[in-house]
């Protein structure tokens, strides 16, 4: 009896390995061989000639180094979708083997696991774990969810050498006068490029929208603060996001606008400024630009492919393809930008300005961006106004107006009286004499705090950081009367200057003693 | 026996003394000093007195502030099938704060800023105009949950007091 339980326990115990080792399988993936061997092929062809499909033509151009990877979205057995370019080198040898080694040997596939599945919205994002005969490899999927298992939409791939070998052929045949276009072979008839035609997309977005995408940097000591793209909205209107602007003058570094062409832009003042959305509006003092054209009423859809005009070095422009997830209110996109990329556009799969992207950037994989309605109201707002009318406030001006009301990463609070501000942050010359940006000014009856951030908190306390403000207390008066290792007091017979280390950050609070 | 009823008035004399010292001083220390506490079975505390106890039990203790600041510590007993290490139990503190959106983490230091340095990290956290500080510690099956609410403006002005009421933390009770 107590065998033919232990029997019954192992059927059980394999029954469900069984069940839970579908959801590895290859079969739930689903690929189609002919489609693979097409792509194969694709890659394996001559990289000389610029492909296009027998109805939509496809010239792609100017697909400089900063463009190095490519995904490919698979909409179904038989057509392809081109959508990502990353960042990530491999080689094409990497790309065959990959899918030789998916699809062609079947029989090599050992498992494959999705881990690290983040939701967003309805679709989750996974680096997929495959183990081989060959060896262990990932990707990056992106998949939707179903009773019991995940299917898989898209797969990314990363193809730089390709890439950068076709566009330097391509910059060689164009250099040569030759029409770099050639149509496809026969044997590719069946072959379809998704009707959105991702790539013609791209090379239009790069060609129109780069002469109107500006860079913005901040430098102080010869270091950059920070930096963000931006689009000149209307001729001699730049907008950017307020983040870029904030840790500028949080620093109190020095601007530079710029475009890829190497023209450099002035700034003339600032506009308006919208901190809840995350918007800046900057005249320039020269309006002989161009500017982007925003298109009115355009459905968005999510799950539909998005892709953003940024510039992952700072210097050159580059396109990150990415998927919509919702569009209410503000846009979130599965979007792997970084920072530097804040304030750059986004575009729909048909090319079109479908927002701009705002400094939040969550678990580096998702992006939140203004919608275009937002932006065309602005566009709209100066665009027919004489330039030397449109109002703005100088540099400086801001800085001043600014500087007090904390910041960086946390909230603003610019309720405190200006006067009392003013009145508490002379006492030991505060601003002067601490060498930590100024986050927040706090206030309750006759205390006033200053929050001032640490970066280097580890390597070196927040109270090292008050020396120099702690000499002019006592120079002007003011004895200790308590001392630890994270607070310090100091009292005159008007003030009374409690010094704090609190987690990252130095805390002065003073209180107006009456 | 002139000598013994001197004697006797002395030693009358001086414990009078003494516990007029003492009262003194348990006056200077309770009703004149700056710092209240209390104690129970489980825990206790010493806080500011610009703080009121608003509601107290043998796991929990709600003060409140003027500044409509708030200060609340919750301690628990942890069964041991479910006792986990510290690092599970911020595991999951965080999780639970990744469920209620609008959380802002702005700082972290793994420390509880107590004198007994229990083992625990401090998160301080921006949630509309809001600062609130968390410190989570565990000491053997018992886990703590210190929270301070404020006002973003008032935030630090009270944050002193606030350290020293959890510094003073001790939380009774052996293995």
């Amino acid at each position: 009896m107590k065998k033919v339980f232990s029997v019954l326990v192992a059927f059980l115990f394999i029954m469900v390995c069984s069940a839970s080792a579908k959801e590895t399988t290859l079969k739930d993936i689903n690929l189609d061989n002919n489609f693979e061997s097409k792509i194969a092929s694709y890659f394996q062809n001559d990289t000389k000639k610029v492909y296009t499909t027998p109805t939509n033509e496809i010239e792609v151009r100017n697909l400089t180094n900063n463009i190095v990877s490519l995904l490919f979205s698979r909409v179904d057995t038989d057509r392809v979708q081109l959508l990502k370019y990353i960042e990530e080198p491999s080689s094409v040898k990497e790309i065959q083997t990959l899918y030789n080694t998916i699809y062609d040997r079947k029989e090599s596939l050992v498992s494959i696991n999705y881990t690290n599945v983040y939701e967003a919205n309805n679709y989750y994002i996974s680096i997929c774990d495959i183990d081989t005969s060959l060896g262990h490899f990932t990707l990056n999927v992106l998949l939707d969810k179903t009773d019991k298992d995940y299917k898989l939409l898209n797969i990314m791939y990363d193809v730089k050498s390709t890439l950068n070998t076709y566009s330097a052929s391509v910059i060689d045949l164009e250099n040569t006068g030759e029409k770099s276009k050639v149509l496809y072979a026969t044997d590719y008839s069946n072959f379809k490029i998704d009707e959105t035609n991702i790539v013609t997309k791209l090379a239009n977005i790069y060609t129109f929208y780069s002469s109107s995408s500006i860079y913005f940097k901040s430098y102080a000591n010869n270091n950059i603060v920070s930096s963000a793209k931006g689009f000149l909205i209307c001729s001699g209107v730049a907008v950017t996001t307020w983040n870029f602007l904030k840790e500028a003058l949080l620093n109190k570094a020095e601007i530079i606008v710029s475009s890829e062409r190497n023209l450099t832009y002035v700034i003339d003042g600032i506009v308006d400024i919208d901190v809840n959305n995350d918007i800046v509006i900057i005249k320039l003092t020269n309006n002989q630009t161009n500017y982007t054209s925003i298109y009115k009423d355009i459905t968005l859809e999510d799950g539909k492919t998005v892709l953003s005009l940024g510039s992952k070095g700072s210097y050159f422009n580059s396109l990150t393809p990415g998927i919509l997830l919702s569009h209410e209110n503000t846009l979130l996109s599965y979007l792997p930008i970084v920072e530097s990329e804040q304030g750059s556009l986004l575009f729909d799969n048909e090319g079109r300005i479908i927002g701009m992207n705002t400094s939040i950037i969550k678990d580096n994989f998702f992006s939140v961006a203004i919608p275009n309605s937002y932006l065309l109201d602005i566009q709209n707002k100066y665009k027919y106004m004489d330039f030397a009318s449109i109002p703005s406030t100088k540099l400086d001006e801001v800085e001043k107006n600014y500087k007090s009301y904390n910041t960086t990463d946390e909230a603003n609070i610019n309720d405190i009286n200006i006067s009392l501000y003013e009145a508490y942050r002379s006492v030991g010359n505060i601003e002067e004499n601490i060498a930590l940006p100024l986050i927040k000014v706090g206030n309750y009856y006759d205390y006033v705090s200053f929050r001032f951030k640490n970066a280097n908190s580890k390597e070196l306390s927040s109270i090292s950081y008050s020396t120099t403000y702690q000499n002019q207390l006592a120079k002007d008066g003011f004895k200790v009367v308590t001392k630890k290792k994270d607070k310090i007091i100091y009292e005159r017979k008007d003030y009374r200057v409690a010094i704090m280390d609190i987690l990252d950050y130095l805390v002065v609070i003073v209180e107006g003693i009456k | 026996m002139e000598k013994d009823g001197r004697k006797s008035i002395v030693v009358i004399l001086f414990v009078i003394i003494v516990l007029l010292i003492g009262a003194a001083t348990y006056l200077v220390y309770t009703k004149f000093s700056d710092l209240g506490s209390y104690n129970c079975a489980s825990y206790s505390i010493k806080y500011v007195r610009n703080w009121t106890v608003d509601k107290k039990s043998d796991t929990s203790i709600n003060f409140n502030h003027q500044s409509e600041s708030t200060m609340k510590l919750d301690i628990r007993t942890l069964e041991e099938k479910n006792i986990k290490s510290t690092d599970e139990i911020i595991n999951s503190f965080l999780d639970y704060i990744d469920r209620n959106t609008g959380y802002k983490l702005i700082s972290k230091e793994n420390t509880t800023n107590t004198k007994n340095n229990y083992d625990g990290a401090s998160f301080l956290y921006e949630y509309n105009d809001e600062n609130i500080l968390y410190i989570i510690g565990t000491k053997y099956n018992k886990v703590f949950l210190f929270c301070y609410k404020s006002k973003i403006l008032s935030f630090d002005i009270l944050l002193d007091s606030v350290l020293n009421t959890i510094y003073n933390l001790n939380i009774k009770g052996d293995l």
